[in-house]
């Protein structure tokens, strides 16, 4: 008896058989009681109260006679109380409209026996302190929290990642009938070689770049689509009889912040294929056309869609982001007329804007000289081509989605395309002059190495521009940096040896740019040429982060061998996950360590004091009227004290106080029979006293649930509606009266679809429960009835609901 | 389609039959689709096959909203329609009606002269089809007779098969040669056989209804109405939106091609919502992978044109 007194006590000592005494060596773990063991002794009160059962009687044993006289003489002489002492408590708080339990007993006691209150998780305990304590830096214990966030989150992933293969077969399929069509299609007109980002899945990066790079030559245009096609796709070039030109050494900076979720298409793909394609424009002296295609998956998840409008570094208009990312990859020269490559033109409205199968549109502005892409989101399609006897001559600034999203949140004036074209022009167009045919593309590294090295003024400005309004662009832009100065050196932990490399242009650009920005991901993509490194480098700088959701989207190990000469690889970031950045303290205190001293004096008795971590245990519980009433009046074992004058409230009061304050705001003198509190009451006690848990349903937008035992041993096996009925002939006997009547009846299929198929989407059944509303008494008449009298005149129905359609309920 | 259309001229008369607002022609639903975005429900069963509510054909039952939206753009007029149609039945005497009559029977006969010949297509294929398998059975049967030692057992059910085809052909037969009086066969002549008159799915054209209406009274709306208008201004495809507990089922672009985005339900500007409702809804949009989109028109306001405003609501962590 006295340990059960102490029962809702000693719940964090996990019960310890005899039997774990007696250890046997053999196993390694004593088999100690199983979880449910455990739970079932836990919560095996379903209320605050004790029971005395006479022992059962064995009519072929008779001393189970003498068992059960004993047990009566002994309540008999000396009776056990059957409620806990002291008694629970809770102090009423009228702000919150609850009742506080705050001492640590009343609240793991109430919560074993049933008593959840409001606003917590569904499975979890009252485990205030231990979050603390882990919040506060003791690592050694996890907390359910934890665990549900850890468990959310690996979940989120999953379906990111599914969203995303799903995306990429939706891609392929229409590369594929892309590809058929055009083949069915005139053969003069140019070639459109797509490239599908699905060989470019996060982890595979690798791969899939020096696919590409080897994938994408220069073609000469005599030979037919279809080889062409195939020896893109298979990556072997020359085996078909196009040449294919090793790409020079691209270098890529991606500078991230880490989003708060994982976007799975890691977006600094395709960047680094367009950049390929500006170097095949750089070496394509002596091609016709090359075209490339790149794309990029709409945003489908809503993060993305959320991103994209409002993040902070976000473009300052759309317009411009667009031309920096078609940028260093649209360049056309020459005649050709790429009529069938005409896209989708600009949607506008809802329809038009979803229109685009990838929200890629491209259209051609100007027959004789432009190209334009439109990229979207993290796919874009970038098509391009030269044509070795015509200068390079423009891109421009294309119109779509994109621009129209961004536009309202433009921050910065639009730059005209015009100076942006003139800025790459010397970029592509002096290389030309390097190369002169397939021999030249076998020494390219160093071939473009000086090539390059010549135009530097040019290419500080571009680098200054393209980063500035990259980092504008919140989903990922491709900034071209071309040459050399971005190179190796790039440390791939933080943003400041930028400078080092990239020059102050750059660092201003990217220090400002990213790091305001908390959602956002900013991709800078620097595309360097030099002699030694022929891999393509991520730089990752994570911003901190809040939410520290990680993301897996930032960091993945780009290090492509980009050229088909078998340069080393290089500088390549470490693939792993990281939500903080750590930074050191500016200044210096020591250059000598000691080891018997402590890592800095003075700090180290600051901490040696703060070492013993004491939390004041803050745990609160707030239950909600019914339950603190139904503990009150219903059980006795609850003392609700007054807040201000520290004294118990009669359960009388307390009936009064609450129905008083079930309005809000609270009313004085208004008493009637349908007030919110006597109907969740009613609807409380009715199923407490059946044996089933109830709880607030609030987050199924139900009233209660109703736990078979509790929330640790079962989900919730009914949702609760409660709704008034208003019977009685005294609300029919006024018109008045029957208007009310009828306004507070008054439901909707709408809504009763809706909620029985939230109901049904956590696979629980809907009962709607209809309380009986009797005709409202005067403060005498309820007097004298009492709390019973009152509460005796309610009526119950239940009505258990559940979705059956005929056509699918068939067998 | 291009003549369809032409042949669909603005105002359409819309029929209002006992509270619904009804459109009986497919040209006119088809043009409405395409033209001004309003879908409706169709309603009525089909034919070929009535025992199933999947698939539900003409006529199209119109929301009040739709129905008021396109009165409000002058695009179609109400027609109510009971009362016209005992007017005009009630008109309908002599030579007109004696024509009426007529040109329903000439229709009959038309529909039995289809219905014949499809019949007799279709059973010449079966013959055809028969002919086909008998051959081939035949011959397999005889290159089989080549290596088989009995020869005599197979000729026999061989026959015994035939005359099963035949005999189930000559069923098939009797089966599509319709013997009721309103089909004849087409061995007899048809000239002799006055067909029975046709029952029309609507008792007049839908020309024929009233080209300059009385003017009807606007029909009722509930108060979610400009929510409706503001959704449909903005291009969207509004459908009825029971099945997912909100107002309306709001589509980017034709139902037929996309998924809807969004759950629309309209209140008043100064309405109180039920916290209840706001987490269901937005729950149950959220597992559908749709938004919970609310609104309403501000009647407070004094600006004139469109005063609604619109907010989704999503459910973060599902």
């Amino acid at each position: 008896m006295a340990d059960t007194q102490n029962l809702p006590i000693q719940v964090d000592v996990s019960p310890t058989p005899p039997a774990a005494e007696v250890k046997p060596p053999k196993p390694p773990r004593p088999s100690g009681p199983t979880r449910h063991q455990q739970l079932n002794k836990l919560y095996a009160l379903p209320a605050p109260l004790r029971t005395f059962p006479l022992p059962t009687f064995v009519p072929h044993n008779p001393l189970s006679l003498f068992h059960i006289l004993y047990a009566w003489v002994s309540q008999v002489i000396k009776p056990q109380p059957s409620h806990f002492e002291p008694l629970y408590q809770g102090w009423f708080s009228p702000e919150t409209r609850s009742v506080h339990v705050t001492d640590i007993r009343s609240i793991r006691g109430l919560w074993e026996q049933g008593f959840y209150g409001k606003g917590n998780l569904s499975r979890s305990e009252p485990s205030w302190l231990e979050r603390e304590k882990t919040r506060r830096g003791d690592k050694a214990r996890t907390t359910s929290e934890e665990l549900t966030r850890r468990r959310r989150l690996e979940r989120q992933q999953v379906k990111w990642e599914r969203a995303r293969k799903e995306r990429e077969a939706i891609d392929q399929r229409l590369l594929d009938e892309a590809a058929v069509a055009l083949e069915n299609g005139n053969v003069e007109a140019p070639t459109a070689i797509e490239i599908n980002g699905e060989g470019l899945e996060s982890q595979g990066l690798v791969l899939a770049s020096t696919d590409i790079v080897e994938g994408i030559p220069v073609l000469e245009l005599e030979p037919n689509i279809q080889e062409v096609k195939e020896s893109i796709f298979s990556g072997d070039s020359e085996a078909n009889g196009v040449e294919s030109t090793p790409v020079p050494e691209i270098e890529t900076i991606v500078l991230e912040e880490a989003e708060e979720s994982a976007i799975p298409q890691d977006p600094s793909e395709a960047p680094r294929i367009t950049e390929d394609a500006c170097n095949l424009v750089l070496n394509g002296v002596d091609s016709d056309l090359v075209l490339f295609t790149t794309k990029y998956p709409s945003p489908v998840g809503p993060l993305e869609l959320l991103a994209l409008p409002n993040s902070a570094n976000n473009s300052p208009s759309g317009t411009e982001v667009v031309k920096e990312l078609s940028m260093p990859v649209i360049t056309r020269v020459g005649d050709h007329t790429l009529s069938h490559l005409k896209r989708i033109p600009s949607p506008v409205g809802p329809s038009g804007i979803l229109s685009p199968p990838n929200f890629a549109v491209g259209s051609w502005l100007d027959t004789s000289s432009e190209i334009e892409t439109v990229g979207f989101g993290h796919r874009y399609s970038c098509e391009v081509s030269v044509n070795s006897s015509a200068p390079i001559k423009s891109f421009i600034a294309p119109v779509g989605p994109m621009e129209i999203l961004a536009l309202p949140n433009s921050i910065e004036p639009v730059t005209p395309p015009v100076e942006l074209a003139e800025c790459i022009s010397p970029i592509v167009a002096e290389p030309v002059h390097g190369g002169a045919g397939p021999e030249v593309h076998r020494e390219l590294p160093e071939n473009l190495a000086t090539s390059v090295a010549e135009p530097e003024v040019p290419v500080t400005e571009v680098v200054d521009e393209v980063v500035a309004n990259s980092i504008m662009n919140g989903n990922g832009s491709l900034a071209p940096v071309t040459p050399a100065e971005v190179t190796e050196t790039i440390d791939t932990s933080a943003a400041e040896p930028l400078d080092k490399t990239a020059g102050p242009e750059v660092l201003d650009e990217v220090v400002g740019g990213p790091i305001p920005n908390g959602n956002g991901t900013t991709y800078v993509n620097s595309l360097g040429m030099n002699e030694h490194s022929t891999g393509i480098k991520a730089l990752d700088i994570d911003s901190s982060d809040e939410t520290g959701n990680g993301s897996s989207l930032s960091e993945e190990t780009i290090d492509a061998n980009g050229s088909a000469s078998s340069a080393p690889l290089d500088l390549t970031t470490p693939g792993r996950k990281r939500q903080k950045s750590v930074r050191f303290s500016p200044t210096v205190e020591k250059n000598t360590f000691i080891q018997s001293e402590p890592p800095s004096p003075d700090r180290g008795v600051n901490t040696a004091i703060e070492e013993p971590l004491v939390i004041k245990q803050q745990e609160h519980t707030q239950l909600t009227l019914e339950e603190a009433f139904f503990l009150s009046y219903g059980l006795g074992a609850l003392t609700v004290l007054d807040p201000s004058t520290n004294s118990p409230i009669s359960n009388k009061n307390l009936f009064a106080l609450f129905r008083k304050t079930s309005y809000f705001p609270p009313r004085d003198n208004h008493i009637s029979p349908d007030d919110p509190f006597m109907l969740n009451y009613i609807v409380y006690h009715h199923y407490r006293s059946l044996g089933w848990v109830p709880r607030s349903g609030i987050k199924f937008s139900v009233d209660l649930m109703l736990y078979m035992r509790g929330p640790v041993f079962t989900h919730a096996e009914f949702g609760v509606i409660i709704l008034p009925s208003y019977s009685d002939p005294y609300w029919s006997s006024t018109v008045s009266l029957q208007e009310y009547a009828k306004s507070k009846q008054r439901r909707t299929w709408a809504w009763m679809n809706c909620i029985n198929r939230v109901i049904s989407q956590v696979k629980k059944s809907l009962i709607l429960t209809y309380v009986d509303i009797p005709e409202p008494l005067s403060a005498e008449e309820e007097n004298q009835l009492g709390i019973d009298g009152v509460l005796g005149r309610y009526k119950v129905r239940e009505f258990v609901l559940k979705r059956w359609v005929a056509n699918r309920s068939r067998d | 389609m291009a003549e369809s259309f032409d042949a669909v001229t603005e105002p359409i008369p819309i029929s209002l039959i006992s509270g619904r607002y009804l459109l009986f022609d497919v040209d006119v639903v088809t043009y409405l689709r395409r033209t001004h975005h309003i879908c409706g429900a169709l309603l009525g069963s089909i034919p070929q096959a009535p025992q199933q509510n999947v698939f539900l054909g003409l006529p199209v039952q119109l929301l009040p909203e739709e129905a008021k939206i396109l009165v409000e753009k002058e695009v179609a007029y109400i027609v109510d329609d009971t009362a016209w149609h005992s007017e005009w039945f009630g008109t309908l005497q002599g030579a007109e009606r004696k024509k009426y009559l007529e040109s329903l029977r000439s229709e009959g006969l038309k529909a039995s002269k289809a219905q014949a010949t499809a019949a007799r297509q279709r059973s010449q294929i079966g013959i055809a089809r028969q002919a086909v398998l008998r051959a081939t059975k035949r011959a397999n049967q005889s290159s089989r007779d080549a290596s088989a030692d009995d020869p005599s057992a197979v000729p026999e059910s061989d026959t015994t098969e035939t005359t099963n085809g035949d005999s189930n052909i000559q069923e098939e037969e009797n089966l599509f040669s319709d013997d009721r009086p309103a089909s004849p066969t087409p061995s007899k002549s048809s000239q002799t056989i006055v067909p029975y008159a046709i029952t029309p799915t609507i008792t007049c054209s839908p020309s024929s209804l009233p080209q300059n209406p009385s003017q009807q009274p606007d029909p009722a709306v509930p108060y979610s109405y400009p929510l409706f208008a503001h959704l449909h201004t903005r291009n969207y495809f509004i459908m009825p939106g029971l099945r997912f507990g909100c107002d309306y089922n709001v589509y980017p672009g034709d139902p037929l091609r996309f998924h809807s985005h969004f759950l629309a339900t309209g209140y008043k500007w100064n309405q109180d919502i039920p916290m209840l409702d706001l987490i269901g809804g937005g729950r149950l949009g959220t597992g559908v992978k749709k938004g919970f989109l609310i609104g309403g028109e501000n009647t407070d306001s004094e600006s004139e044109g469109n005063n609604v405003r619109t907010f989704v609501v999503e459910w973060a962590g599902m």
